[in-house]
């Protein structure tokens, strides 16, 4: 994979090699935001397109990532789609940094992504795909560094508690299988 | 790298665009950069004040036609207006021309203002003395007046006078189309009308229907201008 320094750094370009590259970056960052393949590709074809219309080349990845965005949200409000935050997860504040080491999570992680809303999936994808700071993060989403932090580590919070939970309920079917299969052994020892 | 870091590379990195659709969006985007997609966008153009004139241009042009089209001559006017313009026409102070003597210096003067050829003052109008003529317009049609004093007394007044009114009969509607006088009185008024020789006579006072009784009565009879003449002579 190509480090992120590279693409925030790029000069315009027209080499095919490169626009290959941000097309996949930007089909990657439009499916965190809508989790779903072919809005993705949708997405991401009318961005590149508007921007090839407008500008000739895609300048960098940020603009590329800024429009996609941009038309996410134009496309939730046409859809009158509006996403709402949660009152029982617990807000995070004060977060100094996102820590360094973070554990696997449990589970199919598209599975877990799926339950999350777009803008958490946009900060799990920016933080820990793309590899940027809370920092350059908030420089992109308009958002203060604080509310980055808190997001990060809320998503984050939410992922590990869906693994956990997928984890309990998949214990929860072994045990319930074996109680069954026990069961049905011992009716066939009687006959 | 943390295990986390890892596990969300590894998804996303399993995730990709297939090569022909990165091809085609790839064409498709050269296409659009160099204007060959089909669409346009098009620059806002500047207000033009050009346009912004013409419309108003346009706007007043309307409203004068407009107010052309309903202000305009649409041919005979209903002749229950002659009346009431009459009354207005005396009420507004108006301006006269002081008439000859001459009955025939009257009607030269009428029909040099337009009046149809065939006019003829009554024979009872003659031998009264003449006071004024003026032409009456009533909704863009002419009512030729002339004016006479039915008493010589002195300190006489607008009740002592009565108005001959010619009118070509095409030029109204509803009028009375016999040679008889039919009489109408409106606010105090005293009018009688008759048509004859497609001439629409109006004779008008300001004071009671019997004030114009002898002078229709030689009308009725159908007597002629000459024979009232001999009478008066």
């Amino acid at each position: 994979m190509r480090d992120r320094h590279t693409y925030l750094e790029a000069s315009p370009t027209t080499a095919d090699s490169t626009d290959a590259e941000y097309l996949q970056a930007g089909f990657r960052f439009a499916l965190s935001l809508t989790h779903h393949r072919e809005e993705a590709e949708d997405l991401v074809q009318e961005t590149w397109l508007n921007l090839s219309r407008r500008y000739g080349c895609i300048e960098s990845l940020p603009v590329l990532f800024t429009s996609i965005r941009n038309l996410f949200i134009d496309q939730c409000r046409h859809k009158k789609l509006a996403y709402f935050e949660s009152l029982d997860q617990p807000d995070v504040h004060d977060v100094a940094s996102v820590p360094a080491d973070e554990p696997c999570l449990k589970g199919e992680l598209g599975k877990l992504l799926a339950k999350l809303n777009p803008g958490e999936r946009e900060v799990i994808f920016l933080h820990y795909y793309m590899g940027h700071t809370a920092e350059e993060i908030s420089r992109m989403t308009g958002q203060p560094r604080g509310t980055v932090l808190s997001l990060l580590h809320r998503s984050v919070a939410k992922l590990r508690k869906l693994s956990d939970d997928g984890g309990d309920s998949f214990r929860c079917n072994q045990i319930l299988v074996f109680f069954v299969v026990l069961m049905t052994l011992a009716r066939t020892s009687r006959t | 790298m943390s295990d986390l870091r890892r596990q969300v590379r590894d998804h996303y990195d399993a995730q990709s665009l297939a090569p022909e659709k990165v091809a085609m969006i790839l064409g498709l985007g050269r296409d659009a950069a160099s204007g060959n997609d089909g669409k346009v966008t098009e620059i806002p153009k500047r207000k033009s004040w050009g346009g912004i004139l013409s419309a108003i241009a346009a706007v007043l042009l309307l409203s004068f036609a407009g107010i052309w089209w309903f202000q305009r001559d649409v041919g005979p006017v209903s002749y229950t207006l002659l009346a009431p313009r009459v009354i207005e026409f005396f009420g507004s102070d108006p301006e006269l021309v002081p008439a000859p003597q001459d009955k025939n210096e009257v009607k030269a003067w009428l029909l040099s203002k337009g009046a149809p050829a065939k006019l003829e003052i009554p024979a009872s109008l003659l031998p009264l003395e003449s006071a004024a003529c003026q032409v009456v317009d009533v909704k863009g049609e002419k009512a030729y007046m002339s004016c006479y004093w039915t008493d010589d007394k002195p300190g006489r007044g607008i009740h002592e006078l009565v108005h001959l009114l010619v009118s070509r009969a095409d030029d109204f509607h509803d009028q009375p189309k016999s040679e008889k006088p039919v009489i109408r009185e409106l606010n105090g008024w005293s009018f009688a009308s008759w048509t004859k020789d497609e001439i629409l006579y109006t004779l008008a006072t300001a004071a009671p229907p019997e004030k114009l009784s002898p002078l229709i009565s030689a009308v009725e009879r159908g007597e002629s201008p000459l024979m009232i003449s001999m009478i008066v002579e």
